[in-house]
């Protein structure tokens, strides 16, 4: 007890170095904790995004790329499918229910997704979690549109404000589709989903608003107003994708199958947990690199705190003789420089878990809006404690090194000091 | 110099330390919650070991359940009866008849996992199938031969490509529509890594599954 009470006087006396090296653990060890945070949240995240779909079908492309620009947004798709072969799926007999996908355009940088009523019926995240309202409902008229949480409180709007799709998925666009305006009838509860950063309106809709796009561009004196659209024949002839839903869970391979073997249009259906394992695999080997350098971090923390207990022994060879002058044992000075590098250690995972929950209490609103993934304020895993623990073991044997040198010197200097 | 040679010593003995660590919790919550079990009994109930075989009916053919068709060899991949030959194939083998003896034994039996439901750590349900990947030369496994898992606590998936053994109450599942076709469902209550016979083959997957993230 003593001894503890030693080292921590003697830390108090040199405490700007010491507290150098609490920082250089502390950010050290912030960097493994955080790592390993971000990794199992953004998997979390990823995973609870979609749940209770058998298949995606998409035009064909790559699993993880359909995956990605269908769900999550990310990425484009390489083609559309046809209005007929999606009707032909869903009038499979296999089949239970499908929500078409429509993609493509924006508005203020979140993303329009065109679709049906079958979107709030079927879409769920999490554990099977259905959509909710936390105002209005869904859309019903044409210029509709049902807006996700983020939008609507980055955006400020409310039930009733006027919303202008643009042309592409910029952050800005200088095409939009100006002449016909949405009304918000609905917002959605958050749902720490994608569906929180995107607009969702119909297909018709999104038929309506591209009507004297034809050329690719709205050509000057063939404008098609609101209302003149909403007369016209909408019926969308290409979707992005689509959701389906089977009957009997074992015939989903075999849906599949069928789907892509279409001959008539090439398709490709996915399953969802699949292309999500297949995307962790190939995530896993950056994921792996980081790891390794946030431990290389850790490693260089604990060799700057050698560097600096190694050179205080120098001066501090007379407080060293002194103690053993008064009585200490060779073995308990060993025992004091173990239990400062130990002491130094502790108190900078503590001081590193401080950080990290501050830093993700900074970060959490930026990475949130940014990358849509939300990472809680949890306490620690058990995997996480036990990377704690392997850093203190690692420090604590660390200070057997200058515990040793000075278990040398006590023994060999005694009370003659030749520096 | 000799301090540096020790400290070298030191860290090098810290390395070596880390992977254990590792190794050690991923054996550790591969087998978490789970009482560990004899090889023929679970909770009083005997434990059948399971081929895959044996969940197809005894006269399950492709002629039991195409009728006699012409021989697929003679038939070109692009041939407009090939596709018909294709379509109805996999609409036999979507809804291949069960054995339903089967239904509320015990049974350990090996396979992949394809999975369906989890929360990026765990997989919750997923697919039991006997062998592993979207082979797209032939099609998938009739559906007999294809078993839907509920596991409640959830088990980790590093690799799609290993093997695991699950033991758990087998059921048959009749999904009410126009088909009436059935399939097997089970509910897990063990599941183990599966380990290959061969010893060679063994220190292989254990090298891979070093090299795979403890999460």
């Amino acid at each position: 007890m003593i001894l503890l009470r030693l080292t921590a006087r003697s830390l108090w006396h040199r405490r700007t170095t010491a507290l150098l090296t609490l920082l250089t653990i502390g950010v050290s060890v912030m960097l493994l904790l955080g790592v390993e945070k971000v990794r199992t949240e953004t998997r979390t995240s990823f995973a609870n995004t979609l749940s209770g779909t058998d298949l995606i079908v998409g035009a064909r492309s790559g699993q993880i790329q359909l995956l990605l620009y269908s769900i999550f947004r990310m990425g484009d798709a390489t083609s559309n499918i046809s209005w007929q072969s999606y009707q032909l799926v869903a009038k499979h007999r296999q089949v239970a229910w499908t929500v078409p996908i429509s993609l493509g355009d924006s508005h203020k940088g979140y993303r329009v997704l065109g679709t049906n009523q079958d979107y709030f019926k079927h879409y769920k995240y999490g554990n099977r979690i259905p959509l909710s309202f936390e105002q209005g409902r869904q859309f019903d008229a044409l210029y509709d549109v049902v807006l996700g949480a983020d939008v609507a409180e980055k955006l400020g709007y409310k039930l009733g404000s006027k919303v202008v799709v643009a042309h592409g998925i910029g952050n800005a666009s200088f095409s939009k589709h100006e002449d016909k305006p949405f009304t918000v009838v609905g917002i959605l509860e958050r749902t720490g989903t994608p569906v929180d950063q995107t607009l969702h309106l119909s297909l018709e809709a999104l038929e309506a608003i591209h009507i004297d796009w034809k050329a690719g561009v709205r050509i000057p004196g063939t404008n098609v107003s609101a209302e003149e659209a909403a007369k016209m024949q909408l019926q969308p002839k290409q979707i992005t994708a689509f959701l389906v839903g089977v009957k009997s869970k074992v015939a989903t391979f075999h849906l599949q199958r069928s789907i892509n073997n279409y001959r008539k249009e090439p398709m490709l259906a996915i399953l969802p947990g699949v292309a999500l394992q297949q995307l962790w695999d190939m995530v896993g080997i950056a994921e792996k690199a980081l790891m390794l350098v946030s431990a290389l971090v850790v490693v260089a923390g604990l060799v700057g705190m050698l560097t600096v207990i190694l050179t205080s022994l120098n001066e501090r060879r007379r407080e060293l003789a002194i103690l053993r002058s008064v009585g200490a044992r060779a073995w308990q000075i060993l025992l004091l420089l173990t239990l400062e590098s130990a002491l130094l250690t502790l108190l900078g995972v503590g001081f590193g878990i401080l950080l990290l929950y501050l830093g993700i209490l900074l970060a959490q609103p930026v990475l949130a809006s940014q990358i849509g993934v939300f990472i809680p304020l949890s306490a620690l895993t058990f995997y996480q404690w036990q990377l704690l623990g392997v850093v203190v073991v690692c420090g604590t044997l660390t200070g057997l090194i200058p515990g040793y040198r000075a278990y040398r010197y006590s023994v060999a200097d005694g009370m003659t000091i030749r520096v | 110099m000799k301090v540096l040679i020790r400290t070298l010593f030191l860290w090098l003995a810290v390395f070596c330390f880390i992977p254990v660590v590792q190794a050690e919790e991923t054996q550790a919550t591969d087998q978490k919650s789970e009482p560990k079990t004899e090889q023929e009994a679970f909770n009083g109930e005997v434990v059948n070991e399971l081929d895959w075989e044996e969940l197809m009916p005894k006269n399950f053919t492709l002629e039991s359940i195409l009728g006699d068709l012409d021989s697929p060899d003679t038939l070109d991949d692009l041939d407009p009866a090939a596709t018909q030959y294709m379509d109805q194939l996999m609409a036999a083998l979507a809804s291949a008849p069960v054995v339903p003896e089967m239904g509320g034994k015990m049974v350990k039996i090996p396979g992949f996992v394809v999975p369906v439901q989890g929360d990026g750590i765990n997989v919750t349900e997923f697919f039991l199938v006997p062998y592993f990947g979207a082979c797209i030369h032939v099609p998938p496994p009739p559906s007999n031969q294809i078993i839907y898992v509920r596991f409640e606590p959830g088990t980790k998936v590093e690799n799609l490509y290993d093997a695991i053994w699950v033991t758990g109450k087998l059921a048959i599942e009749t999904t009410a529509h126009e088909l009436a076709s059935s399939g097997y469902s089970l509910e897990a209550f063990v599941i183990e890594p599966y380990e290959m016979e061969y010893e060679d083959e063994a220190a292989e997957t254990e090298a891979g599954a070093e090299g795979t993230p403890a999460q």
